[in-house]
């Protein structure tokens, strides 16, 4: 890679585990990522937040004592949140839902299952350059759209109060 | 920004905040991401962690080995929870499939409140260590196993789920 214009480009990595940290690290700067910011929590990642302004964030869900989630509240919601639109992908390998739905519901913008694969990075990673989803604020969440795909297709039925209103507007 | 429906709940578009990157730096960005060259180097940094993963793995399941025998089923759940996030980079995925399953169930006893039975856990070390050093770790006898120790969970979580609503 030639000297890119996203040599500014720069990500921070929360992770508690020395090993998984490194892989990502590496894996970072194999995607052409020349600035990467290391934590191992989301309470020192909040301050390098602060301090350091990352573009976007790759998490893990499990650590202490501010967990994923629990960091991923404070981005979104925090009134001192230097940034609370910016993308967090979540690395997990939970397998409960209860936990993934959690972590939705903090405002996540993509997760990225273990074990890692190269396809799977590469997704999550274009997914929040390529197609940025709007965010929601309503009494329970500030976010990411968690409604991913509008399928033109779909004959119904709405569910939602302003599916409902949107739908009436438009005929 | 744009109130959608019932004012409820406010869409807030992209432009609302700073874009990640221009948008030059964007389509160079992408571009990259769909090279050969970026593939070529991820799958390599990929391969080139496995042989290190596998031994922190291995490491890990003496380390769970000995959590086992003391009866420490919180340092249990830590080690599990370590292997069950590495293995599968470590081209050991049975034994991170085994690992999730004893950590779920350390999740489900506990939310119970009810004590893991040291049976079920030390079947799990046992088959969490012996996978990880086997050469065909990935192969048939993993999975079974892995399906075995799963329907040996869910029969004993039900019988827990039976003893705990006959209390109530």
């Amino acid at each position: 890679m030639t000297a890119a214009s996203f040599d500014h480009l720069r990500v921070l990595i929360v992770e508690d585990n020395n090993h998984m940290r490194a892989l990502l690290r590496s894996l970072m700067t194999a995607l052409g990522i020349k600035q990467v910011i290391e934590c191992t929590d989301g309470a020192a990642a909040y301050v390098e937040l602060r301090e350091k302004k990352p573009d976007f964030v790759l998490t893990d869900l499990s650590m202490k004592p501010i967990d994923g989630i629990e960091f991923t509240r404070m981005v979104r919601n925090a009134k001192d949140s230097p940034n609370p639109y910016i993308p967090i992908i979540m690395v997990t390998g939970h397998t409960e839902r209860g936990r993934v739905e959690a972590a939705r519901d903090a405002g996540v913008t993509e997760f990225l299952a273990k074990p890692i694969t190269v396809q799977n990075l590469l997704l999550r990673v274009a997914e929040i350059v390529e197609r940025p989803r709007p965010f929601v604020r309503c009494a329970t969440y500030f976010g990411p759209d968690r409604r991913r795909h509008k399928d033109d297709d779909y004959a119904g039925p709405w569910r939602r109060q302003d599916d409902i209103t949107n739908d009436l507007a438009i005929i | 920004m744009a109130k959608s429906g019932n004012c409820a709940r406010e869409i807030i578009p992209t432009d609302h905040w700073p874009a990640l990157m221009t948008a030059r730096a964007a389509t160079e960005f992408l571009d990259a991401l769909k090279s050969d060259a970026v593939k070529r180097r991820l799958d390599r940094t990929l391969s080139a962690r496995r042989h290190e993963l596998a031994d922190v793995v291995r490491q890990g399941a003496r380390r769970l080995e000995d959590a086992a025998r003391r009866g420490d089923v919180q340092a249990v759940y830590d080690e599990a929870h370590e292997i069950r996030g590495l293995a599968g980079n470590a081209g050991l995925a049975a034994s991170g499939r085994i690992a999730d399953g004893l950590c779920r169930y350390l999740d489900t006893v506990g939310q119970a409140e009810a004590p893991a039975d040291s049976g079920i856990v030390g079947l799990h070390v046992g088959s969490i260590t012996r996978a990880a050093n086997a050469s065909d770790e990935a192969t048939r006898l993993g999975t079974e196993v892995d399906e075995a120790l799963r329907a040996l969970v869910r029969r004993r979580l039900s019988a827990l789920s039976a003893r705990t609503h006959n209390r109530a």
